[in-house]
């Protein structure tokens, strides 16, 4: 009776260490959520201290932020758009909006990548918006994949000497 | 002993002066540089999906995928560079490295494929010394246990209570 229960015990301990060992075998590497994340740096690398009011024709520069969570290599391309309040986008519908520069980056599962990002605007504006769209090449053509950023700014001619 | 004659070797030679022909006519890279970005362009993206299809048959595709993007770089250099001999080499530089990529694909896939068999391998023999181990567990351990239990106990001495 004594060895049967030995035995039982043992046999439990091993099973239950097994099913321990193949679940996790199984399961690591497998992304369970997939996600593509971008983000905009201000000029010193940071979250904060964008530019707000910029002149005519002045280089100002950002940072964009691409990560790549999709479990797979990934062809990113971002469309630097010039929009304004009236330009609708959203999670399904891009923006109708004037492109005035384009950013692609190819990424490894797991690997994220910075990129310095210099732009002039080339007419003054009140509450202008630079919209960020990103975009995936999928079966050999872009498709937008649903994130956007924005950043209003005001944009106004230099003064005359 | 005489050395023995090639008689064929002759006729089986490629004389000198032809070469360099040769080899211009092979490589056509060497003879001029590459000047169309969107054309590079398209050959990264071509790439890439030979890319995604290689990661999709098991190969690790994380060098590869590096090495596009660095193309991309290239590009988007070329892009910006006036002097018509800078952006041909930036170009060239760029179409090189995503021409060594095209090459790498197969090699990779190859040895992706021998990953996965080894891990499958591994992953059975786990299985089977696990199941092993159960058997074997189930049939000695109460040996094992009463064996460890009298050599722990073999100092006591019994006494009637």
């Amino acid at each position: 009776m004594i060895d049967e229960e030995v035995r039982a015990v043992i046999l439990a301990l091993a099973l239950v260490a097994g099913v321990f060992a193949a679940s996790q075998t199984l399961q690591s590497g497998r992304v369970v959520e997939p996600f593509s994340e971008i983000g905009l740096l201000g000029p010193g690398m940071k979250i904060g201290d964008y530019p707000r009011n910029v002149l005519v024709n002045e280089t100002f520069r950002l940072y964009l932020y691409l990560g790549n969570h999709e479990g797979r290599v990934m062809y990113y391309t971002v469309l630097v758009k010039l929009g304004d309040g009236s330009t609708l986008i959203n999670e399904t519908t891009h923006a109708e909006a004037p492109v005035i520069d384009e950013y692609e980056a190819i990424l490894p599962h797991g690997q994220n990548i910075t990129i310095p990002v210099d732009l002039r605007l080339p007419k003054p504006a009140a509450n202008a918006r630079l919209i960020f769209e990103l975009w995936r090449l999928e079966e050999g053509e872009l498709r937008y994949h649903g994130r956007w950023l924005q950043l209003w700014m005001n944009v106004t001619a230099p003064k005359a000497p | 002993m005489k050395p023995m004659k090639n008689r064929g070797a002759r006729s089986r030679t490629i004389p000198l002066y032809i070469l360099p022909l040769l080899i211009l006519l092979l490589f056509p890279s060497v003879m001029a540089e590459v000047q169309d970005a969107e054309e590079v362009r398209n050959y990264v993206r071509l790439v890439y999906q030979k890319l995604v299809e290689a990661e999709r048959r098991g190969a690790d595709v994380e060098e590869a995928a590096i090495r596009l993007n660095r193309a991309l770089s290239l590009i988007r250099e070329a892009e910006a560079e006036t002097n018509t001999s800078r952006r041909g080499k930036s170009l060239t530089e760029a179409y090189n490295l995503v021409r060594d990529v095209e090459a790498s694909i197969d090699r990779l896939v190859e040895e992706g494929r021998a990953r996965i068999n080894l891990r499958n391998w591994t992953l059975s023999s786990a299985a089977i010394l696990t199941a092993v181990g159960c058997i074997l567990g189930y049939i000695y351990s109460p040996r094992i246990f009463w064996s460890l239990w009298l050599r722990l106990r073999r100092g006591w001495r019994v006494r009637r209570a």
